[in-house]
């Protein structure tokens, strides 16, 4: 048998074993590119999900933190109404009560209730800004518009809110979103930007729609600002817009003023 | 003179020099290497630079040393089998392995009395570039299987594969080539050995330096 055998290879012709070879070598080259092309296309997918599933979870985390804001805005707002609201009414009706046991009119009492009424208003419209409620109610233009009466009320900045185009409301968490971040721009107004006049335009198009909240005020370098990482409030406004598929442009010039684009599909 | 001494003592040796290579950076970076199969492959490099050396000192003081490159693939096939084992593949393709490795040393104990009357039997090279192509084979699918964090190319044990895989398909095809040269009534190729032995040194130190070049920039 093994002598069978040993006769049967040594008979197999050297060409054989070369061809044989040689199409195992070819074979596999051809299938080490083919490996190599499945392999970088299965990365590509692995990669693309991946970005996916990390967009995704940021999206969840924006979410989850602004909701955890409004709750706590809400919250904030109940308290101001129920506690502190019915303690300075409270505190009016026993002045109310002084002034009558005192039989006449007391200046310090006058003043007293004038400041008590004035606090209570500022704290009504402040309470108003941080709840919910009223964007639901009033949708999102005219909660802009009640805002910017209560800036005005201030007396330092002039804010003028116009509309173009056929009013519409996107969807409430769009909307309360988009409010936010217009309180956000509101607030750095008033606290960097030294302005005196500030105009908001609402413009509507059939499919999406822009504010543009722009301010005569001393303006900023938004590239070194955004470079720098200072700007958390900028931070801000960029991540909750992409939170609701929007896009946000601020062109600013140093002593002129600055503008604010915020467009998002209805 | 000088390509008297260039032939015979630089590029004679280079496959001496090439495998003493990843030895040597085995040796200095021996702690910080981690690597799958890192023994099996220090041993594949060890047994063939000793080898290499037995047939080159053989060959030095004119002694018949065919028989010595008649035995290297059926030693290098053992570690290499054991490398194969412990980088990642399925159950199948170990054995698989196994199998190959079987069918490889019967093989061997079948023809080596023909072998030895042979001046090289060039069907073992080519018999152990297969085994080496379907290890190989093997690996590469589990790889696209698992598609593990980060590049293949970033793994050393790849780096190995491909070290081995570049020499045994050069090796294996060239010497199949010399083999039916002789085989068809050309002896005067035997005359030429050396232009051979010179690309199979040459085929050795590149495939070995780049394995120590990847293996040095990675631990280092």
């Amino acid at each position: 048998m093994l002598s069978l055998l040993l006769g049967i290879i040594s008979k197999v012709p050297v060409i054989f074993t070369i061809v044989l070879g040689t199409i195992f070598v070819a074979i596999f080259f051809i299938f080490l590119v083919v490996f190599f092309i499945r392999y970088f296309q299965k990365l590509y997918h692995l990669k693309a999900e991946r970005e996916k599933l990390e967009a995704q979870l940021a999206n969840e985390v924006n979410n989850a933190r602004n909701e955890i804001q409004q709750s706590t805005l809400n919250n904030i707002s109940q308290e101001i109404h129920d506690n502190v609201g019915q303690l300075l009414s409270l505190t009016k009706m026993q002045l109310n009560l002084i002034e009558q046991e005192l039989g006449n009119e007391h200046p310090l009492i006058k003043e007293a209730k004038n400041n008590i009424s004035r606090a209570m208003s500022d704290l009504r419209d402040l309470a108003k800004g941080m709840s919910s409620e009223r964007i639901q109610l009033l949708g999102l233009y005219e909660s802009v518009v009640q805002e910017a009466v209560r800036i005005n009320k201030i007396g330092k900045i002039n804010v003028r809110v116009h509309s173009s185009g056929t009013k519409r409301e996107p969807e409430i968490q769009k909307q309360l979103v988009l409010f936010r971040v217009i309180q956000e721009c509101f607030q750095n107004i008033i606290k960097h930007a030294n302005a005196t006049e500030v105009a908001v335009a609402f413009i509507y198009s059939p499919d999406q729609f822009e504010i543009s909240i722009s301010d005569n005020g001393i303006g900023f370098d938004v590239q070194a600002k955004t470079l720098a990482g200072e700007g958390l409030g900028l931070m801000n406004i960029y991540s909750r817009v992409q939170l609701v598929g929007g896009v946000v442009t601020i062109e600013s010039v140093l002593g002129e003023g600055t503008k604010i684009k915020l467009r998002t599909y209805m | 003179m000088f390509t008297r001494f260039l032939f015979e003592y630089i590029l004679g040796y280079i496959d001496c020099i090439g495998l003493l290579t990843p030895l040597l950076v085995f040796l200095f970076l021996r702690k910080r290497i981690q690597m799958a199969g890192k023994h099996a492959a220090v041993l594949y490099f060890a047994i063939f630079f000793v080898l290499t050396i037995l047939a080159s000192y053989l060959s030095y003081n004119d002694l018949y040393n065919n028989w010595v490159y008649d035995t290297i693939p059926l030693f290098l096939i053992v570690p290499i089998y054991f490398f194969f084992s412990q980088i990642p593949n399925s159950n199948l393709g170990k054995k698989l392995n196994l199998f190959f490795l079987f069918l490889f040393i019967l093989y061997y104990f079948f023809t080596w009395k023909i072998a030895i009357d042979i001046p090289l039997n060039t069907e073992y090279y080519l018999y152990f570039a297969i085994y080496i192509l379907i290890c190989t084979a093997g690996y590469l699918l589990q790889e696209l299987k698992l598609m593990r964090d980060g590049l293949i190319l970033s793994r050393i044990e790849f780096w190995m594969v491909a070290s081995l895989l570049f020499y045994a398909c050069v090796c294996a095809l060239m010497w199949s080539f010399f083999g039916y040269l002789i085989s068809a009534g050309s002896e005067d190729f035997l005359h030429y050995a050396y232009i051979w032995s010179l690309c199979h040194n040459l085929t050795l130190f590149i495939s070995c330096s780049v394995f120590s070049w990847v293996l040095f920039r990675k631990f280092r």
